[in-house]
């Protein structure tokens, strides 16, 4: 798959709530490519502080614009610096990266469990399904924060139409509990699920669990620092299960070692050996 | 336009178009940078470290962030030689660039047996031998840390392989210069230097390391002066050529380690933070040397303290 490494311009800066901010970019290469559950790295200065690019899920890329977003969460030195570039400047760029979401086959119902910014690729493929002709009300889609001010939304997620629930650990907004815990009650109501995952890897574990316990499908995004996102350093990688030994927890088997930036971001339930 | 500029250099045998290489373990097999560039604007490209048999490598975490730095400690992980050869060789001769295998061995043997089965294949214009990796417990620095098992490492891999053999040397010695003498005198036409510097990092919150090896290899634009350092020490005291490795991710730090004396140098942390870090650092060395009115880049070699 063809990758772009160049500078383009920040088009766009919104705050969608505090800490939280989402940033256009103008890249027609980048968005001509994206897909869903991809991502891109990078890096707002040549200089060494930080070293590593950081990736980004795509939350959302415009074709005929030539644009594409993200939305992150200002965490570290990374993020900070990102955060505080203005718009027309450039920054570093290389995408788009990983494998992305194969688009959902048949006619299963959906589930989509988005812990924090792992809303993003979860958003982005919620969006092009419906477009492509899924249809929307078989797709239900749950949002998740810790506390009301760390929920976000820019609307358009609400203008899918899909079932939508967003939760708090705190219940300060929506439902009380955790993107796990209204994961486990939707399928007790409903257990034929095609499940979609993205957020913290405690969640991700979680989830993988239930999905497993319930002989599920699902698929996992995973969030990992990488010091090349594009295959060539092997340093994001994680321990995986080989294919015949997949719902099997005995972890003291064999592993392979994938990595999240070619082999993923997206895996297989049931395919990650967890901590 | 004035004339034109002459980038191409020789190192013992081996000849580049321009003196900018790929570093072992920075490039993978190539593959995966041809999705972002046309590799044959390289002087070459040096593969990722090969064992006889695949190796996973070290478990995760494999690698952590220092200031303007990063450990790792992959461990070797490779496709093997068989694999190689089906599947990533037939790639990489495709390309107008040099061609050059880094080899890795646990005995003096595998070192051989490797070189044996790349001596069959024209492709493979050189060899670069890892006898300084820190991260694995056999092998690897436990030959290249001693003048004698170094230099016998090298004699064995020259009886076999008939094209440039390279020496990657270890910064974690006493004497560098003691080693490169040493792999000089067994027949080594070059050598490259340097490998990473044995470093770790402790995460204060969890009290665990931060790579699960605890070892790991620093590098990136942190390590470059001790390179260059070294790298000028082994140009000054030797007549073998040297490749010039640490930390180099801007024209201007190549150009730093070509006029100590390397004769051409290798890219390695740089690819991970910007693919196209060597072919900027290409087109770098051309405008400098339009600048400074210098058409044949042997003429800027070495050239440190000539004014």
């Amino acid at each position: 798959m063809r990758k772009y490494s160049d500078y383009y311009p920040v088009i766009k800066k919104e705050i969608l709530s505090p800490g939280i901010l989402k940033f256009t970019f103008e890249a027609p290469e980048i968005a001509g490519l994206a897909r869903p559950g991809q991502f891109v790295q990078i890096r707002t200065s040549d200089d060494y502080f930080p070293l590593w690019p950081r990736p980004f899920s795509i939350y959302d890329a415009d074709k005929p614009k030539g644009h594409f977003s993200i939305i992150f969460k200002i965490f570290g030195c990374g993020t900070s610096r990102l955060a505080n570039t203005d718009t027309s400047d450039k920054v570093h760029i290389l995408g788009p990266l990983g494998n992305g979401f194969d688009p959902p086959a048949g006619q299963n119902k959906l589930i989509m469990a988005a812990g924090g910014v792992g809303l993003p690729p979860l958003y982005f493929l919620s969006r092009v399904s419906v477009e492509n002709g899924y249809p929307a009300e078989m797709i239900t889609f749950i949002s998740g924060a810790r506390t009301k001010k760390e929920l976000f939304e820019d609307g358009n997620l609400a203008g899918l139409n899909m079932k939508l629930i967003t939760c708090t650990d705190d219940g300060s907004a929506g439902s009380k509990g955790t993107v796990v815990d209204i994961l486990q009650s939707e399928l007790a109501d409903d257990p034929e699920r095609t499940v979609y995952a993205c957020g913290p890897g405690g969640m991700l574990k979680k989830i993988d669990m239930i999905i497993m316990a319930k002989r599920l499908r699902g698929y996992l995004s995973l969030e990992e620092l990488m010091p090349c996102g594009y295959g060539i350093c092997s340093g994001c990688a994680v321990k995986t299960r080989p294919a015949e030994n997949r719902g099997s927890t005995d972890d003291n088997r064999d592993y392979h070692l994938k990595r999240v930036c070619v082999d993923g971001p997206v895996f297989n339930s049931g395919e990650v050996i967890w901590d | 336009m004035g004339l034109d500029i002459d980038l191409s250099v020789n190192i013992g045998g081996l000849k580049l178009k321009n003196p900018i290489m790929t570093a072992s373990g920075c490039f993978s097999y190539g593959q995966e940078a041809s999705e972002i560039f046309d590799l044959s604007l390289l002087g070459g490209v040096i593969t990722k470290s090969l064992t006889y048999l695949p190796r996973e490598g070290h478990p995760p975490p494999k690698v952590c962030e220092t200031e303007a730095g990063m450990l790792n400690a992959i461990g070797l992980s490779n496709v093997g030689i068989v694999n190689f050869l089906a599947e990533k060789l037939p790639f990489l001769e495709k390309l107008d660039t040099a061609c050059v295998v880094s080899i890795a061995g646990s005995t003096m043997d595998e070192y051989a047996r490797l070189a044996r089965k790349l001596a069959e294949h024209e492709s493979v214009h050189a060899l670069e031998v890892n006898i300084s990796c820190p991260n694995v417990n056999e092998g690897g620095l436990e030959f290249g840390a001693e003048p004698g098992p170094a230099g016998k490492v090298i004699a064995a891999v020259k009886k076999e392989f008939p094209r440039t053999v390279i020496a990657k040397l270890s910064p974690n010695v006493t004497d560098i210069v003691e080693i490169a003498e040493s792999v000089a005198d067994s027949g080594a036409d070059a050598v490259s230097l340097i490998n990473t510097l044995v470093g770790t990092a402790i995460d204060i919150n969890t009290r665990s390391f931060k790579i699960s090896n605890v070892f790991g290899g620093l590098s990136g634009p942190a390590v470059r002066p001790v390179a260059l350092a070294m790298v000028y020490k082994v140009v000054s005291n030797l007549d073998i050529p040297v490749i010039g490795i640490g930390g180099i991710s801007t024209t201007s730090d190549a150009l730093e380690f070509l006029l100590a004396g390397a004769s051409a140098v290798q890219v390695g942390t740089a690819c991970f933070i910007d693919p196209k870090a060597p072919l900027k650092i290409i087109d770098g060395l051309k405008k400098y040397m339009q600048n400074q009115k210098i058409y044949d880049i042997n003429d800027i070699i070495g050239t440190v303290g000539n004014r």
